[in-house]
């Protein structure tokens, strides 16, 4: 049997173990793609490739590679913490030379609008070349070549082989997709998605994006500066003040400090413990809003009529799903772990209690940052409200019914929210409508 | 006997490693033809070149300066790679694994790594390195070429078509004592036209020195180096070695007396090629200075005739006719 032999110690010496130029890393090209091309090049299997990234042994699980195709080689995704396991990875291939990327999303915008599966187009992968931006769900056919991108996982076949697969000999036409990208994610740089209702299937919000841009998807409802932000400890106070004074005007028990001591248990506020600008996840400031907001349509848009007066009670209840505890008693205020809601279905008009307990909330966000969110609640409560109005005289004239029931309530549509950061900081937030 | 210092020896022992090394390359006569040969060959892309010589006429070190040449014409980048054939089985798995290896390549050495797993990486290697220039060529020169087997040049003619494909260029320059004519000649008696038509058309015949005038470059040349270096002090070797030679006395006026040594031996021990292998012109010299200058018993102030005769009887000269060309060539041709 033949034996190999080594070569001798000094031709070792400036031996390289792996090839690499940092310019074959292709303009949007997923980092996904230049692991696979880094592997292909010096013809190692996965687990050498990660050895040799990571200068040390270690165990591979090839569905670290998962994360890699929403991922380009950008600066910007050094600081993702939630990209810590591709952190070897992304140091690796990081290219001074490639600076666009995903803007910011949170877990919500992640979850819509990039799809968890790969994404292709079958000319690209023939030249060896996948693009971060195929992972966007709006995006139904590659720029380049004008096919329809194909879903599922990678077959082996399907990539180019061989010396055609070098990047060097390709010579892949990428303007087409900065184009794109300007046209989508040039001004936006972060973008997160808020459902007061949680839905979960935003199929209609993609199909909308798929024709629009983002600012054009729905109507703006808020716009600030960033740095900008109010102090919603005092906003939240006035309006609760302001509504309370109108709607207990009348009524006797109901004294100031009562009002204090609903916003010192909405603020989590004790003695020892006071913060103009608490974290957002601490307070049950959602809550509060969601109260307010109910006062105050209480206030302004009731009629005399008895009809209404149902109508609103039985929106009150889809809203916060509770069915025997009234709104002015503050309750899930006082009794937050009885916030589960029970036989309610969520329906369109439910405003989910437990948005500060979300998994994709930064737990570092604060207060007064998340004033966006607290006006999304407000919009989608009063919204909502007129919606169900317009639906309930439409079914009253139609077929004369007179209670209200749950199968109008389903005819409410979908609201979604889309905050917006432009680079020049102004933070914009639309409401989108599924109709 | 001047007075030798440690730091003397010092400097004798690295003075010789230098005079040894590819570090002092003389640009002979033979040096410069090949020189422009090579880059001729290279300029027009043709697909390979033979350079044949005797043992010890410096083809190695040819090779080295050409190498230094090719990269001072188009660029630092511009990739030569210096493979040395060593004598292994000839497998392809070796085949591949020892280009890599010239091209200063580690690939994972386990039984999973197969043949076509490593032409692959040398195909990427290749390519990688043909598209750093502009040029789009790689240049490998094989050193000691005889020892390549009859698939050995298959495999390398695989190389060269696959990269065609892409419009990359091989060239492919073989170093080698005449024993490479022999295959030559075997393959085209095999029939085996697409070997010899691609890397056998241009074979060039390396020589040592012919001329009184060669030798005379070569000794000026020597006048001109320096010691190695040590706390930034040197000076010529001609100093260092002989501290008493005479303001005027240089190497180059020992070119009549040193060809007269040479053709005395010729003569003496019936050494019936022409030229000198420039391995025994450097070590003769070497001798000279290291067994005449100021470390030997035998010092002189100035090398003269009889010495530099002695040096160059010692330095094995009188072995050098090619005794291959004594014995059958078919006993030459390696078997595989």
């Amino acid at each position: 049997m033949n034996k190999e032999k080594q070569p001798p110690a000094n031709e070792l010496r400036n031996i390289r173990s792996y090839t690499w130029r940092s310019e074959w890393v292709r303009p949007y090209e997923s980092l996904y793609s230049v692991f696979r091309m880094f592997s292909k090049i010096n013809v190692l299997p996965y687990t050498a490739t990660m050895k040799i990234i990571s200068s040390k042994v270690v165990s591979f699980e090839p569905s670290k590679l998962d994360n890699l195709k929403n991922l380009s080689c950008s600066n910007a995704n050094k600081d993702f913490q939630s990209y810590r396991r591709e952190e070897r990875v992304i140091q690796f291939f990081l290219s001074d030379k490639t600076t666009d990327s995903f803007p910011v999303f949170n877990q919500k915008a992640q979850q819509l609008l990039l799809s968890s599966k790969y994404r292709y187009c079958p000319e690209c992968i023939k030249n060896g070349y996948h693009s971060w931006l195929y992972q966007y769900k709006p995006l139904k056919q590659c720029p380049i070549h004008k096919i329809p991108l194909e879903e599922g996982p990678f077959s082996i076949d399907l990539w180019a082989e061989g010396v055609s697969y070098h990047p060097a000999l390709q010579n892949i036409d990428t303007v087409p997709l900065g184009k794109y990208y300007r046209k989508v994610f040039g001004k936006i740089k972060a973008l997160k998605i808020f459902t007061p209702s949680n839905h979960k299937d935003g199929s209609a919000l993609v199909k909308k994006l798929s024709n629009k841009g983002f600012f054009e998807a729905g109507e703006e409802i808020y716009t600030r500066r960033v740095g900008n932000e109010p102090e919603v400890k005092k906003v939240l106070s006035e309006h609760l003040c302001t509504a309370w004074k109108d709607l207990f005007e009348n009524v006797p028990n109901k004294s100031s400090l009562e009002l204090e001591f609903v916003l010192k248990a909405a603020f989590r506020e004790t003695e020892h413990s006071q913060h103009c600008n608490p974290l957002y996840y601490e307070t049950y400031a959602p809550l509060l809003q969601i109260y307010i907001s109910i006062m105050e349509l209480a206030l302004d848009d009731l009629e005399d009529s008895e009809a209404i007066q149902d109508l609103f009670d039985f929106y009150r209840m889809a809203v916060d799903g509770k069915t025997y505890y009234s709104y002015i008693n503050f309750y899930l205020i006082f009794h937050p772990s009885n916030g589960s809601w029970d036989e309610f279905r969520a329906s369109p008009a439910y405003v989910d209690h437990f948005l500060e307990q979300r998994s994709d909330l930064m737990l570092s966000t604060r207060l007064n940052e998340s004033d966006w969110e607290l006006v999304c609640i407000d919009d989608h409560i009063k919204y909502q409200w007129n919606n169900l109005k317009r639906l309930w005289a439409g079914e009253r004239s139609g077929n004369g019914q007179q209670k209200p029931s749950w199968e109008l309530i389903d005819k409410l549509h979908n609201i979604w929210y889309l905050m917006i950061v432009d680079f020049s900081d102004i933070l914009h937030v639309y409401r989108y409508v599924e109709e | 006997m001047p007075d030798i210092t440690d730091k003397d020896i010092l400097i004798n022992e690295l003075t010789m490693t230098k005079l040894r090394s590819d570090e002092l390359i003389i640009y002979t006569k033979e040096i410069s033809a090949l020189e422009k040969k090579v880059l001729e060959i290279v300029m027009l892309g043709n697909c390979g070149a033979c350079v044949v010589s005797r043992p010890r006429c410096g083809k190695t070190t040819a090779m080295v300066y050409i190498a230094q040449s090719l990269k001072k014409r188009y660029g630092e980048k511009f990739p030569v790679v210096m493979w040395d054939i060593t004598d292994h089985p000839v497998t392809e798995r070796n085949f591949y694994w020892t280009l890599l290896t010239a091209m200063k390549v580690r690939h994972p050495s386990n039984t999973a790594t197969t043949a076509l797993m490593l032409k692959e990486r040398v195909l990427n290697e290749l390519v990688t390195l043909a598209m750093d220039t502009p040029f789009k060529k790689v240049v490998l020169m094989i050193d000691e070429a005889w020892r390549l087997g009859d698939r050995d040049f298959t495999w390398l003619m695989d190389l060269y078509n696959i990269l065609r494909r892409y419009n990359l260029q091989l060239i492919t320059i073989f170093f080698s004592t005449n024993e490479l004519l022999d295959i030559k000649q075997k393959f085209k008696s095999e029939g085996l036209d697409q070997v010899v038509e691609r890397f056998f058309l241009n074979i060039y015949n390396f020589h040592g020195l012919r001329e009184k005038a060669e030798l005379m470059i070569c000794l000026s040349a020597l006048d001109k180096v320096n010691t190695a270096t040590i706390d930034a002090e040197q000076m010529p070797i001609r100093n260092f070695y002989y501290p008493y030679a005479q303001e005027t006395d240089r190497f180059f006026n020992l070119t009549d007396i040193y060809w007269d040594a040479f053709r005395d031996t010729k003569m003496k021990y019936s050494i019936s090629v022409d030229d000198i292998p420039m391995e025994f012109i450097m070590s003769s010299f070497r001798i000279l200075l290291g067994c005449y200058g100021k470390f030997a018993s035998s010092s002189v102030a100035w090398p003269g005739y009889q010495e530099i005769y002695n040096s160059i009887i010692q330095s094995g000269y009188t072995e050098s006719d090619d005794e291959q060309r004594k014995t059958a060539p078919s006993k030459r041709i390696k078997k595989y």
